[in-house]
């Protein structure tokens, strides 16, 4: 079932009526229709064998927090029992150990069946490449939803909230349909008390969110389908003859085809959501107005960096082995290595883990470690570009610089698409290097009719269709909230809207036929 | 209702009426006016009732080699060629029950290749096979059967459902002003017919359903991506397809209709591209069809001394050109009015299961051409020369200068890969001529094809 289709849009009419009725004479029960949807949703999109999956996912992170809670309560029992310091102190580390344990199994269940899932075939490719498939499948969003039932379980043993006694309730966070897709990966605290809570059709915020999912099928279909089948044909068959001129093209186009595929679905998503008076977390804030790499990872797939930075990286930071590693730096080679030495290693840890969590393949690896590297250098020597620019009198507040760093962080992203892109890390490197000695071998005609190109690279109309996109990000990036200012657009401006930016749309649709309608993020 | 609420309603279903004003003014202009399937419906409206037996079906590999003429004149039938492009088993299905209903026909040829069953049906061709069917009914059947087209369970869960509201997004004229005025005029002035011969001057219209394009294989020019075998993933039967051809089976069944299941014939590189996968697929399908009470005929493993195709009959690597598909349409009527005088045609084709005596009958080369890549300082070329017996090939390579004459790189040998040094970068044009072992000819078949290095 794809976001685009009748049967989305009857199962959508259905959900949003009996949600919105049973909000109406049963208040107290309204999210079991959110519930019933989101199964229903999942068996249909993913197999009912696939249900199998969220369910077992919910149910162990479930009982595993109830257990948690459980364990501190007897904890703190147990302590204020004794009056003795030394003894609550081996009271409480006793107790921090069986929870550590049930952390543990917890997450290495649900961790475990993800990377048995999505990790296992590609391991075994690697070391013995003539074994046949196994086959397995994965589930549809466990990617998403395993990560983000796994941020629960850790909030609630480091006490952060409080478990959720309903084994019902918490499925449904588990499995709350439009974000099982491709995200975002929200966090219990802030989407579970709005999937229990009551919710009456909501005028102004079903047409916000009827506008946000006009935006994301804009970007999916008018520039993300536009531009699938070139970069597919391009990088489809790479060897030593691939022209630089024509990677180029094919990693702008695929910059572009990433951005509209990934951040459009997420917008059709978080529409659909808003219909429902829930607000899921952000997984977007113009990307391409970053001004640095690291810029760029707190405004592209935004949960995901969030589940990192808080799963990972701050408790990796905070670990004993990287304080000391800081202090010694410190000594060493003066305070600012000291203070960001360990931060730099956890770093290159976390985007090894996000190129993991991706796929298993080494492109991926290659693409987590170079996006890793790059964050790191730049804090490493941030006061020697500090230097430079003092000496060179470079004025780092205005807007040219503000340009510069902009390209420049576009640039580096797009080297890092390299290895994002093509499936085998030697294409990426016959492509860096031809991108350098092998730009423009024969006239750009003669090149694109060897290359079996014989009606040019890029639609038109798709570059177009960037530009509006672009337009409209930046109008975000300066603060103007374009859905509120596009609603007090005079009917008719709004209409005449809809009908070109529609028309866009529609026009696309003869591609999705030839390259398919699903999503690139659906895949992992 | 407060005064502002229904106003805003009242704005909103005119706004509504526009919208569906454009949709419908956009697919006037921009839907193509005489299409091919459209004149196949308009001439099969124009029958008298009862007045056809046969009726010939399927996609374009039917439509481009069923001549009703040729069929009737050897087996004594009224046929009509209702096979439509890129037709899906499921509106077969529907020609089929029309057909019966209307006209009582009594037997159906229903053509198909290698592709039919595991190719997902197309929304663009399903739409015009759709929109042409409803264009004979009342209003209400027409909303009724437009709105059925996105419950198809093809279409159900893709964006094809919500796209086939906008026909024109599918099938639409060359987006020129001219073009689009062309379309327009024509809808205002022309015939069927004639808007038919317009929007496609190759097109020769026979009449009864047929038409065809005279057009001739250039077997020298054939590159790998013309090799339906390099087009095409037949690795699993649609399930739609499957269930469309079983409800053909079992209505012909129950209507008591003989349905003749004919795999059209190609020029050899096609069969052969998909190796072992073509007898694997197709004694699958002759096992079905045959289960289901058709008759299943492969004429690609047809005996040569009953029928065998020329190279000058087929127009492109998948259709007959209308010489091409006269002479088999004769030797298709012959071959069903012996079946049906109780003669066992069965003995004329090759069985899948001896697939060794097919290729064995496959004596010449079929078409030559080569994949390239570039790697190390060297231009790896490998070709391909499309037989029964391969070892038999024997291969030369050229290259050929842009001022036109070929330099001689590697002599005839049964090598079939070439490994040529090419210093730095740019492009270089290589020609394969193949010929069999006992061949006088200079070359039987040659390629050549410029690549970058």
């Amino acid at each position: 079932m794809e976001l685009f289709s009748a049967q989305f849009l009857i199962f959508l009419a259905a959900a949003w009526c009996i949600y919105m009725v049973l909000g109406r004479v049963k208040p107290g029960i309204q999210w079991t229709a959110l519930l019933a949807a989101s199964l229903a949703f999942y068996a249909i999109a993913g197999g009912w064998q696939s249900l199998v999956y969220v369910i077992g996912a919910a149910t162990v992170s479930w009982a595993a927090a109830v257990w948690l809670e459980k364990l501190e309560g007897q904890s703190k029992a147990a302590r204020k029992a004794v009056s003795d310091r030394a003894e609550k102190k081996a009271i409480k580390a006793r107790f921090t150990v069986r929870k550590r344990l049930v952390l543990i199994g917890a997450l290495a269940i649900c961790l475990g069946v993800l990377g048995y899932l999505k990790y296992w075939e590609t391991i075994l490719g690697y070391l013995m490449p003539d074994a046949g498939h196994l086959g397995l499948v994965l589930p549809l969003g466990i990617s998403f939803f395993t990560f983000q039932v796994t941020g629960y379980v850790i909030d609630v043993y480091n006490g952060k909230e409080p478990a959720e006694r309903n084994l019902a309730k918490h499925l449904l966070f588990t499995a709350y349909f439009p974000q099982l897709i491709q995200g975002p990966i929200n966090k219990h605290r802030a989407l579970a008390p709005q999937l229990t809570a009551p919710h009456a059709p909501d005028v102004h915020g079903m047409r916000r969110g009827l506008v946000r999912i006009a935006l994301g099928l804009f970007k999916k279909f008018a520039v993300a389908v536009m531009l699938q089948k070139t970069v597919g044909d391009i990088f489809g068959h790479v060897d030593d003859s691939i022209p630089g001129a024509l990677v180029v093209v094919g990693l702008l186009a695929y910059n572009a085809q990433l951005y509209g595929d990934f951040s459009g679905g997420i917008d059709m998503v978080e529409g659909v959501s808003e219909l429902f008076g829930i607000e899921m977390g952000p997984n977007f804030r113009q990307p391409y107005f970053s001004v640095s790499l690291a810029d760029f990872w707190t405004r592209w797939h935004i949960s995901l960096g969030a589940w990192m930075r808080d799963y990972v990286f701050y408790p990796l930071a905070l670990t004993k082995p990287f304080q000391e590693l800081g202090k010694k730096a410190g000594a060493r080679f003066g305070k600012h290595i000291g203070r960001t030495a360990g931060a730099c290693i956890a770093n290159v840890i976390v985007f090894l883990l996000v190129g993991l969590w991706h796929g298993a393949q080494a492109h991926y690896l290659v693409w987590g470690l170079y996006n890793g590297v790059i964050v790191a250098l730049a804090d490493l020597f941030k006061p020697l570009f500090d230097r430079m620019a003092e000496r060179f009198h470079v004025n780092r507040e205005g807007t040219p610089w503000h340009i510069v760093a902009i390209v420049r962080t576009f640039i580096v992203v797009t080297i890092g698409r390299y290895f994002d892109c093509m499936p085998r890390v030697g294409d990426a490197l016959i492509c860096l290097r031809n991108t350098v000695t092998n730009f423009m071998p024969v006239p750009w005609d003669e090149m694109l009719l060897a290359s079996g190109f014989t009606k040019g690279l890029i639609p038109g109309r798709a570059l177009l269709c960037i530009a509006v996109i672009l337009v409209i990000d930046y109008l975000y990036e300066k603060g103007v909230d374009v859905r509120e200012r596009f609603l007090a657009l005079p009917v008719l401006v709004r209409f005449a809207v809809y009908l070109v930016l529609g028309f866009f749309v529609v026009s696309s649709l003869n591609h999705v036929s030839e390259v398919g309608g699903g999503f690139m993020y659906a895949n992992f | 209702m407060p005064t502002s609420k229904l106003r805003s309603a009242l704005i909103a279903l005119a706004l509504i009426v526009v919208a569906g004003l454009a949709n419908l003014g956009l697919s006037l202009a921009l839907e193509p006016y005489g299409t091919i399937t459209e004149l196949i419906w308009s001439q099969y409206r124009a029958l008298e009732q009862g007045e056809i037996d046969t009726l010939c079906l399927g996609s374009s590999y039917a439509h481009r080699s069923f001549d009703p003429a040729a069929i009737d004149s050897t087996l004594g039938s009224e046929s009509f060629n209702f096979a439509t492009p890129a037709q899906s088993l499921s509106c077969s299905y529907d020609a089929i029950e029309h057909a019966i209903d209307d006209h009582g026909v009594t037997r159906v040829i229903l053509g198909l290749g290698i592709e039919t069953l595991p190719e997902k049906p197309w929304i663009n061709t399903y739409i015009t096979f759709k929109q042409a069917e409803l264009a004979g009914c009342d209003l209400a059947d027409q909303i009724a059967g437009t709105l059925a087209i996105p419950l198809n369970p093809s279409f159900f869960g893709g964006a094809a459902s919500l796209g086939s509201f906008f026909p024109w997004a599918y099938n639409h004229v060359s987006l020129s002003p001219s073009a689009v005025l062309a379309n327009i005029q024509a809808r205002r002035t022309l015939t069927l017919e004639e808007a038919a011969a317009a929007n496609d001057p190759g097109m020769i219209a026979f009449g009864r359903g047929y038409c065809n394009y005279d057009t001739h294989l250039p077997y020298n020019w054939t590159d790998p991506s013309q090799v339906s075998a390099n087009r095409w993933d037949v690795s699993e039967p649609d399930e739609e397809n499957l269930a469309a051809l079983q409800a053909i089976l079992s209505l012909c069944a129950e209507r008591g209709v003989e349905l003749y299941v004919v795999v059209t014939p190609r020029p050899s590189f096609e069969v052969l591209g998909y190796g072992e996968v073509y007898p694997a697929n197709m004694s699958a399908l002759q096992e079905m069809v045959e289960a289901g009470g058709g008759t299943y005929l492969d004429f690609n493993l047809i005996h040569a001394d009953i029928y065998a195709p020329l190279d000058d009959d087929f127009g492109d690597p998948e259709h007959f050109n209308p010489v091409g598909a006269e002479r088999f349409s004769k030797s298709l009527g012959t071959l069903i009015a012996r079946a049906e005088a109780g003669d066992d045609i069965a003995a004329d084709f090759y069985s899948y299961g001896s697939w060794e005596e097919y290729l064995a009958s496959v004596t010449a080369i079929s078409i030559v051409n080569f994949e390239s890549s570039a790697s190390d300082g060297m231009v790896h070329v490998e070709a391909t020369a499309y037989t029964g017996d391969p070892a038999q090939v024997r291969y030369r390579f050229s290259v050929i200068a842009d001022d036109g004459p070929a330099q001689l790189v590697q002599d005839w040998s049964e090598q079939n890969v070439l490994d040529l040094p090419c210093a730095g970068h740019g492009t270089i044009t290589v020609r394969v001529d193949a010929r069999m072992a006992d061949s006088a000819s200079e070359a039987d078949r040659s390629y050549q094809h410029t690549v970058l290095y």
